[in-house]
């Protein structure tokens, strides 16, 4: 190549280098001035880079026209000179450095920068602009923004009011709240003006949608529209349409969301889910869908209340004269209008219970619409939980619900359905449900009701099992009516069939108190009467359980056992059938009536059995072992498997009931809870003879023919009439007790005789052993053989001195007895 | 052809003509610009430590106690964040409001020597006093000026004297306010660019004999006052170039008087000499390069010599060790 042409080419290159005119992406600015006063926002024009087109040690060379980036703008506006902080930071205001969307159109005065983005120079700029009389307006601002002028110039659409589908702007018929102006609300120029600032503040705000206040949680709908709150100041629950909550069983549709309904936050239920507040086609209440008399808006999310429309539970068919609280009937304004209207109470309650609650009992009363269903009285509990059990110190489980397994619903504060809520008339009922006589879709109004599908989410009893489930261990048994009196009528005037398993008993809806009993009985104002009411109610002479009836000495009920100082894990019963630790005993303290056998679930067919101590409803079994009797009377379970345990020592003898030790159990060999028809001691042998009513019950074994016929001892009675006291010898309990009986009650005496029990303890082999046998038959000896050998060292001692063990050695041995 | 048989003719040697290094010229000049190799200014290097986050949002300032306890200013969480020595989050302080022990928007803060830590609570046109605990002590209102409410945005406290600095940063003076009284003792400075005035002074620092050092952000520079008051120097100016601002934000400095001051748009940090001279930048060690910073606000330096840069977008404070300077 010729040197001149290498001259050139070199001149040319060099020419390149020269700053500010080579660079082919850097623009001549319009009016570049590099003074202080105007690259402090210029970056670009400060000499170093426009002047001499490079960077400098310490920063790089910049070419891009950076004025009025945020970050530009941050550099002063970071408290330095102006703290804008909260309104740059924490933003989600009107959005920079992007695009605006094909369907905004940005007027030409509001320059957008070299790619076609929002800047913050777009909106604002530091140089003379027309201003308004007001800097507010204007102060910074390409124009006035009276009004949210501005606004209105990007985003026509948002305009306009109900007119346009749209948010009202103008004058309003309601204050502004102050709380929406110390968020920042702005008021237009007028009184009560609203413009779009005073929902949308295009910077500080760290609400969604660049808005003062959230509406994801409908708190901004709610600033200005206090009415539609669900809760009052006090926070009792309003009869509105929820808000604030996920849809559980609604569903909104995804062509509702694609018209724009939106949820809030985590999914919940917010105004905007059923109101669009721009750009709505329907005009004057924002609504998504039309609220006509077809209620199309309601079933749009809750589809699955379409067939309520085919119930006794649509007025237009059950009670078509009836109107709500807006003076509209069903068919005026739609089926769900009868019981719902969204921002006001479509019926009037009266009931302090739960919104749910109140709702039913609006229409389901003596003097209301539906009084055929009348659900006063005694009715299942409501506003508790199924998990929460208060029973458990007695091991009596009456709620066995699982909180994994349950399908009924509960329903929080909100009436939404929580896993965690409370029972309220919709756990069990599903107003909006089918009818069993209604899926085929046609209303029919007048059949009558199967009392066990009327509008319940279940069947019953299956409904019942959801929360009581172990209670249906009663089927096939001797109390399962359907089974043993299947023409029994209950206080509806079922039969068993009708009535359903656990209907026989009890009736969810006007039962009486206590266990929601459904038997005709009068209920005995006294602690745990309620429950002996409905045994006996059933278990008298006339009742259906005539051939089972207490008529004899049995087992005392309406004691305390804590005041006699005996400790249980049974459950005692107070007043109206609570469970009570310091209740007293009734029938059902030993008897479970749902279970025939304690050890074990029977299904099959066992109506029809003989009881023994093993079933018979206890609630312990107590033979073999026994169980339920030791569960008070500790310290007499000891002649478990001594001498005295007849399961040891005569199997084959029977009380009187003809009860062999192993049927009648350790215990009811002696002692027989019911009908014994002895007083004394509930006692189970006959009495043989004897000197007093003691004796007498020894002698029962203790003599020729009874089981203890090699236990007869020569002399049985200490001679009588000594008036022996035993004066702080006669608690029970302590080791020198030594009791002396009435002659015929065996009633405990102050002073007395001696009888066989004075010196021994049927119960316990040695006294100095509280435990039980070891399954043997024991040779005796003055330490052990039942005696209570502390006793008498103490009281014998007094007449006899020191000789006493001696002469109660020989005691029985006529030849050693001296007087 | 000529001048070619000439050449040819001429030269046993063969010598290359200058204009054939053009091109080479070329590449080399592009090279240095495209480049630009930092050989060319001292660096004083810094060894990152750890960062401390904690939730800040638009944090500003920094300091740290005797017993080293670091408190940050949360601004828009409108709390102070205490963190210990390891940089480990301890506790925080402040709500929102305008009570006793609560903020508005705090900018700046001080510790003095026995641990009481001062707040300019910008928001609330004071000034607030807590233990080291965090608990309340006491408030300075700042007054308005002809009806221009104060807006407090840094305080330092000198204890030799018994008195705290204040800066009203929009009426763009100092305000002295003595210690035991809680009352104002003097005014420094009037709106401008002469010496003694400000435009927006934000964040200030003491050295050693307790000369003021006031970042004077829209002036670009630091000025100087002595305790009495009176103008010393200016250090910095308007630029890009080293020695030079385009906004200056903190102001540290370190035991060998050495002057630190952040620029936030630029992201970096300048160091001056005790004399206000340019000395260096700091540097990135790893990358051998000027060390940049995103929003480099509030500054401080202990007595472990590390340095803490409050980096406000970031939201985090970040700790280094100030290391040697590098040519």
């Amino acid at each position: 190549m010729h040197r001149t042409n290498y001259f050139y080419i070199g001149l040319v290159m060099i020419s390149m280098l020269l700053p500010g005119i080579s660079q082919a992406d850097v623009k001549t600015p319009k009016n570049p001035n590099s003074a202080k006063g105007c690259a402090i926002c210029h970056y670009r024009w400060i000499d170093t880079f426009f002047i001499e087109g490079r960077g400098s040690d310490l920063v790089e060379y910049h070419s891009e026209k950076v004025v009025a980036t945020p970050e530009m703008c941050i550099s002063c506006h970071d408290g330095s000179v102006m703290d804008s902080r909260a309104k740059l930071n924490n933003d989600s205001g009107h959005k920079t450095n992007m695009k605006p969307p094909d369907n905004i159109k940005i007027p030409k005065i509001f320059p957008l920068d070299e790619a076609g983005k929002v800047q913050c120079a777009t909106c604002h700029t530091a140089h003379g602009v027309p201003s308004g009389t007001d800097t507010k307006d204007s102060i910074f601002m390409r124009t006035s923004n009276t009004n949210s002028a501005m606004c209105r110039m990007c985003h026509p659409g948002r305009d306009g009011g109900l007119e346009t589908g749209n948010h009202p702007v103008g004058t309003v018929n309601r204050k502004i709240p102050s709380k929406m102006i110390a968020l920042g609300a702005i008021v237009g120029k007028k009184k009560d003006q609203v413009v779009c600032e005073t929902c949308h503040t295009a910077h500080g705000s760290p609400h969604e949608n660049f808005l003062i206040d959230s509406a994801g949680d409908s708190a901004l709908c709610l600033d200005c529209h206090r009415d539609k709150e669900i809760f009052t100041a006090d926070g009792k629950r309003k009869p509105y349409h929820v808000l604030n909550v996920v849809p559980q069983k609604a569903k909104i549709p995804q062509r509702l969301v694609k018209q724009g309904a939106k949820l809030g936050f985590d999914g919940v239920i917010t105004c905007q889910t059923c109101h669009k507040v721009h750009n709505n086609k329907i005009k004057q209440t924002l609504l998504l869908v039309k609220n006509d008399a077809r209620s199309t808006l309601c079933l749009t999310c809750h589809a699955d209340k379409r067939h309520m429309t085919d119930t006794q539970h649509n007025l237009a068919h059950s009670a078509p004269q009836e109107k709500n609280l807006d003076g509209k009937t069903a068919a005026e304004a739609g089926v769900c209008s009868a019981c719902h209207l969204p921002h006001q109470a479509a019926r009037k309650l009266h009931t302090e219970k739960n919104f749910t609650t109140q709702l039913c009992l609006s229409c389901h009363g003596k003097r209301n619409i539906a009084k055929k269903v009348d659900v006063a009285g005694g009715g299942h509990p409501l506003t508790v939980s199924p998990f929460e059990k208060k029973d458990t110190y007695s091991g009596l489980t009456i709620i066995d619900a699982d909180q994994g397994k349950l399908t009924l619903p509960l329903f929080n504060k909100f009436g939404a359905r929580s896993k965690k809520g409370l029972m309220t008339c919709s756990t069990c009922h599903n107003p909006h449900g089918t009818r069993a006589d209604s899926i085929t879709g046609k209303a029919r109004k007048d059949v009558k009701a199967d009392k066990t599908t009327y509008f319940l989410r279940e069947q019953a009893p299956d409904i019942c099992g959801e929360c009581h489930r172990s209670k249906f261990s009663i089927a096939n048994s001797k109390h399962d009516l359907a089974k043993v009196r299947p023409a029994s009528k209950n206080t509806l005037s079922q039969t068993p069939s009708e009535a359903g398993l656990c209907g026989n008993c009890h009736v969810a809806h006007g039962g009486r108190k206590g266990f929601l009993w459904a038997r005709e009985l009068e209920l005995t104002e006294k602690e745990g009467g309620a429950l002996e009411d409905l045994c006996v109610s059933c278990h008298n002479e006339k009742g259906l359980a005539g051939e089972k009836v207490i008529k004899g000495p049995s087992h005392p009920v309406g004691i305390s056992p804590v005041e006699k100082g005996l400790n249980t894990s049974l459950p005692l019963f107070g007043m109206a059938d609570k469970i009570s630790k310091n209740g007293v005993m009734t029938c059902g303290t030993c008897h479970d009536p749902h279970r025939w056998d304690p050890l074990k679930t029977v299904d099959a067919g066992h109506y029809d059995i003989e009881g023994s101590a093993q079933n018979s409803f206890l609630r312990l079994e107590n033979s073999p072992d026994p169980k339920l009797c030791q569960n008070c009377h500790t310290d007499k379970a000891y002649v478990e498997g001594t001498d005295h345990d007849l399961r040891v020592t005569a199997p084959f003898s029977k009380n009187i009931m003809e009860q062999t030790p192993a049927e009648s159990g350790v215990c009811g060999v002696c002692h027989l809870v019911h009908n014994s028809g002895n007083q004394t001691k509930l006692w189970a042998q006959s009495y043989a003879d004897g000197s007093d009513i003691m004796e007498r019950m020894c002698n029962a074994c203790h003599s020729e023919g009874g089981s203890a016929k090699n236990r007869i001892p020569r002399v049985t009675s200490h001679p009588k009439d000594k008036l022996i006291i035993n004066a702080g010898r006669d608690i029970k309990g302590r080791l020198d007790f030594f009791p002396i009986f009435h002659q015929t009650s065996g009633k405990l005496l102050p002073v007395g005789d001696i009888s066989c029990p004075s010196c021994h303890n049927a119960h316990q082999w040695d006294s100095r052993i509280p435990a039980k046998g070891k399954g043997v038959n024991l040779e005796g000896n003055a330490t052990t053989s039942f005696l209570r050998s502390q006793a008498m060292r103490v009281l014998c001692i007094d007449c006899h001195g020191p000789d006493a063990l001696l002469k109660i050695k020989f005691f029985h041995d006529p030849s050693k007895r001296t007087n | 052809m000529l001048r070619k048989q000439r050449f040819k003719k001429s030269s046993t040697i063969k010598i290359i003509p200058a204009y054939h290094f053009l091109p080479l010229l070329f590449f080399v000049a592009v090279t240095l610009i495209m480049v630009k190799p930092a050989w060319g200014i001292r660096r004083t290097n810094v060894k990152h430590l750890f960062d401390m986050t904690a939730n800040l949002n638009a944090a500003s300032d920094v300091c740290v106690s005797k017993d080293g306890r670091i408190y940050v200013v949360d601004g828009l969480n409108h709390k102070i964040r205490v963190f210990n020595h390891q940089g480990n989050y301890i506790s925080s302080f402040g709500t929102k409001g305008s009570g006793n022990g609560e903020f508005r928007f705090p900018l700046g803060i001080d510790v003095d020597d026995s641990g009481q830590v001062y707040i300019a609570d910008s928001g609330n046109h004071r000034v607030q006093i807590f233990n080291p605990g965090g608990s309340y002590i006491a408030e300075i209102k700042i007054p308005s000026k002809a009806g221009k409410p104060s807006d407090p945005t840094d305080v330092v406290v000198d204890d030799t004297r018994n008195r705290c600095y204040i800066v009203d940063n929009d009426n763009h003076r100092i305000l002295v306010y003595d210690l035991a009284t809680l009352t104002l003792i003097d005014t420094y400075g009037t709106p401008g660019t002469d010496k003694r005035a400000f435009r927006y002074p934000f964040l200030i620092t003491l050295n050693k004999a307790k000369y003021l050092y006031i970042v004077d952000v829209i002036n670009t520079r630091v000025q100087v006052l002595n305790p009495d008051g009176l103008f010393v120097a200016f250090i910095g100016g308007w630029g890009v170039e080293k020695g030079e601002f385009f906004r200056p934000k903190g102001v540290a400095i370190d035991k060998e008087s050495r002057v630190f001051v952040s620029d936030s748009y630029m992201g970096i940090i300048q160091v001056f000499d005790s004399n206000g001279e340019f000395h260096a930048v700091v540097g990135d060690p790893e990358k051998g390069a000027v060390k940049k910073f995103v929003t480099p606000t509030g500054l401080f330096i202990d007595n472990h010599n590390r340095l803490y840069v409050v980096e406000m977008l970031a939201n985090k404070v970040s700790v280094y060790h100030i290391e040697d300077d590098v040519e």
